[in-house]
């Protein structure tokens, strides 16, 4: 408690040239009390003569309490960032450009001044999920890691053809833009309301397309305000780890981070079936799952109006 | 996320240098101005640790630094310090907390809109034409004088061959003229007397209101502006739809109609208006299976909407002409049965549609006698080609009494191809037929054996505006005398 007054005081000495041995202890510290706002951090037990170094002792001391937060910041930064450190340092390595590792902060070794975390430069631990899905009241599904949220974006693309969505149903990104060419001689409406990524992308003609971003993990089904009958399926998956089931029902779903994940299986109309599953580092873990799907459900024009029987 | 980690990154190496340089220089080195600034920040931060770090050595010991340490974690105006310039952590908080802020207020603004949603739909369309009859004053009969060609027929009054409607200039079904026929007094809505003319056809103004998910109310009501005479208000107002609609189920393919609905013969119907139709005119059997009747009809698509059963229980038949054959409101107790059966497939993006549809019931206008129609229908279509075919056979007794016209419809007949060229230029071709007899006994009988061949274009300019053209050229079989009544047509179709 008592060191830090004596420190700053020595540090300002040196600063204005009043030369003290740097291993002299006990530099009186000023006895004003800290002006009003600066940080407590000092009991001063010697008086002060000097009102000037009194008040730089203050905001030096409340200087290094910021520094300090500064610093824990920077290091909680470093660690939670450590993935995207990994994909920076990797490539500036293949450009061979900077230095692979941070500068040290002193030379030293004793300074309280935290060295900001060195990022590591192994690759993280990877692992795949494999297994079966059986789907009733469906023809496609897809696998997907469904705990980890991540903007992965992408871009994906559902046309209309024949009046309908071709792909009828895809997987994508959160975070994707997906775009709706229109390849019919026909003008066409898509259209959704699903919650969180509604939309209405007006009618245009052949030729023409729109592009919108899904930002809303979930199912969006995308129709036509003009043809009741079109219908395609979006799922919005939390991050870019999904692959789609194989025509035999087989998944191999890889790359994922190890540890304790969750695993979802999706088709149209269909709730999500989610399993926990454990990863482990160069391993492929098996799971199988049974996902039912339902009939379509009846929808309503963009205005909210019922189609009636005989609209197409 | 990411960029806010590369910029501390970035952050703690630029302090480095700093730090070396501070101490590098010292102790001679004056201290940095301390100021709000980032850059200051760090060099001063580079400072203060460099000062502790020279006073450690000095110091009482690592407990006295801990216990430093502990008081600046602990002490308020820490807090505030970090506030005020710690910016990165606490913004990123801010900014997390703002976008689950933001998707919050999304969910809101979407639910409520959602729910703000009306469940009335107010739609129309408007329909401007132009035409040009071409010969006869656009009139599509002739009066056999003194039975020339029909002698047979010399113990009616009055005898005309050719067709009254088929000088059609837009999709009511309005004739180009009437023409003056000796013994009545028909309101003639067009009545150009030969000459073109531009004509507003109709202004339609449909309401659709969901009152739940599986029940919609429709109304429809055309205004349709035309000149009075003799006194007679030439504007009318037309409700051509007042119908409840119940979708029993979740899948909506069954279906109960309650009030005034559509036709369920053959399949012209549903494409009878301007904004629905390919082309401008209506064919020449239309007129018996295109109107709209008051009663109850139920419909279901069965076999995974391989099969389509129709069935209706109405006051009159479904015909828009006015010979009597078609009365909105019953003047007799029988009722009219009709039914249709369809059977669809899919195959190839190609659409194939089989049907027979049929009517029987009491005439319209008669008190008594049985009036029926059949016939069949069938359809291919594409997204971009559609060919439709038909075929109709009839009867009406009639009713001298009740001024009710005797039809015997020996044959009526049409193919129609479409096809879309691009997505906004589409043609159409037509030919058809109709062999009929229409009489008012014992004054007058309109003999038809005509056919017609119409050729049409479309240029869809937006979603919302149509503009067509149609050539309809008018023949005569058999031993009626040919006539020219060709009509040429236009129409704007602005729907919205």
């Amino acid at each position: 408690m008592k060191r830090i007054p004596i420190v700053v005081a020595m540090l300002l000495q040196a600063s204005l040239g009043l030369a003290q041995p740097a291993t002299q202890p006990k530099v009186p510290a000023p006895a004003l009390p800290p002006p009003q706002g600066a940080p407590n951090t000092a009991t001063s037990t010697a008086p002060v003569t000097n009102p000037e170094l009194a008040a730089m002792h203050a905001e030096l001391a409340a200087q290094r309490v910021l520094i300090s937060s500064l610093i824990r910041v920077m290091q909680q930064r470093l660690a939670t960032e450590q993935a995207s450190l990994d994909a920076l340092q990797a490539a500036v390595q293949s450009r061979g450009a900077l230095p692979t590792a941070l500068p040290p902060l002193n030379s030293d070794g004793k300074s309280a001044f935290p060295t900001p975390a060195t990022p590591k430069l192994t690759k993280p631990a990877q692992g795949t999920v494999t297994g079966t899905v059986k789907v009733k009241g469906g023809e496609v599904a897809w696998v997907y890691l469904a705990d980890t949220t991540s903007s992965g974006g992408g871009r994906a693309s559902m046309r209309q053809q024949g009046k309908a969505f071709v792909p009828g149903a895809i997987m994508v990104a959160k975070g994707a833009r997906v775009e709706f060419p229109n390849n019919d001689p026909v003008f066409h409406n898509v259209f959704s309301d699903a919650s969180g990524n509604s939309f209405d992308l007006g009618s245009y003609p052949q030729g023409e397309s729109r592009t919108l971003t899904l930002t809303q993990v979930g199912q969006v089904d995308v129709l036509c305000n003009l043809h009741s009958f079109m219908r395609g399926y979006v799922f919005v998956a939390p991050n870019t780890h999904f692959v789609k089931v194989g025509s035999n029902g087989k998944f191999s779903l890889a790359k994922l981070p190890t540890g304790k994940h969750r695993i979802g299986v999706w088709t149209p109309n269909a709730e999500p079936v989610i399993k926990d599953v454990r990863i482990g580092a160069g391993e492929a873990t098996a799971v199988d799952f049974e996902i039912t799907a339902g009939p379509p459900v009846r929808h309503a024009r963009k205005d909210g109006t019922p189609y009636g029987s005989y609209d197409e | 996320m990411r960029h806010v980690g590369l910029m501390s990154t970035l952050l703690a190496v630029a302090i480095c240098p700093y730090v070396r340089t501070a101490r590098a220089d010292r102790p001679n080195a004056a201290p940095a101005p301390i100021s709000q600034s980032n850059s200051s920040v760090d060099l001063s931060a580079s400072e203060v640790n460099a000062g502790e770090g020279a006073g450690e050595g000095a110091g009482d010991g690592a407990g006295d630094d801990d216990d430093a340490s502990d008081d600046v974690v602990e002490n308020d105006a820490t807090d505030d310090a970090d506030a005020d310039v710690v910016t990165g952590e606490s913004e990123s908080a801010r900014l997390a907390m703002r976008l689950a802020d933001l998707e919050a207020q999304l969910a809101n603004l979407q639910t409520s809109t959602a729910a703000r949603r009306s469940p009335i739909r107010f739609s129309g369309h408007a329909d401007l034409g132009f035409f040009l009859p071409l010969g006869n004053g656009g009139v599509g009969v002739q009066r056999d004088v003194a039975n020339e060609v029909f002698p047979e027929y010399a113990s009616k009054g009055w005898l005309f061959y050719g067709d009254l409607l088929a000088t059609q200039v837009n999709s009511r079904g309005e004739v180009a003229d009437l023409g003056d026929l000796a013994g009545v007094n028909r309101f003639d809505s067009v009545n150009s007397n030969g000459n073109p003319s531009f004509l507003v056809n109709e202004v339609n103004q449909t309401i659709t209101a969901g009152l739940s998910p599986s029940v919609i109310f429709t109304a429809s009501a055309n205004l349709v502006p035309r000149q009075g005479r003799e006194f007679s208000l030439g504007d009318w107002l037309d409700v051509d739809l007042a119908q409840l609609e119940w979708l029993p189920g979740k899948s909506g393919d069954h279906s109960v109609f309650v009030g005034k609905f559509d036709s369920l013969l053959g399949h012209e119907y549903r494409t009878r208006k301007a904004n629905q139709k390919f082309g401008i005119t209506p064919t020449l059997l239309a007129r018996y299976t295109t109107g709209t009747a008051i009663g109850v009809k139920a419909r279901s698509k069965l076999l995974n909407n391989h099969l389509v059963l129709a069935a209706a229980v109405t006051n009159g038949s479904f015909g828009t002409e006015q010979f009597h054959f078609y009365d909105e409101i019953d003047s007799n107790r029988g009722k009219t049965l009709s039914g249709r059966v369809a059977l669809r497939h899919e195959l190839y993006g190609i659409t194939l549609e089989v049907a027979g549809s049929g009517e029987y019931g009491t005439q319209d206008g008669a008190v008594r006698g049985k009036a029926y129609l059949y016939g069949v229908d069938a359809h291919i279509s594409t997204i971009r080609m559609g060919l439709h075919f038909q075929w109709l056979r009839g009867s009406a007794p009639g009713d001298e009494l009740s001024k009710a016209y005797r039809l015997a419809l020996h044959n009526a007949a049409y193919v129609e191809g479409t096809a879309l060229v691009t997505h906004r230029i589409g043609l159409l071709l037509r030919g058809e037929m109709r062999d009929a007899e229409t009489e008012l006994a014992p004054e007058r009988v309109y003999l038809t054996k005509s056919w017609r061949a119409v050729v049409g274009a479309r240029w869809v300019i937006n979603p919302h505006i149509v503009y067509k053209i149609e050539y309809l050229h008018n023949g005569e079989f058999g031993r009626v005398p040919k006539f020219d009544n060709d009509i040429a047509t236009t129409s704007l179709v602005i729907s919205y």
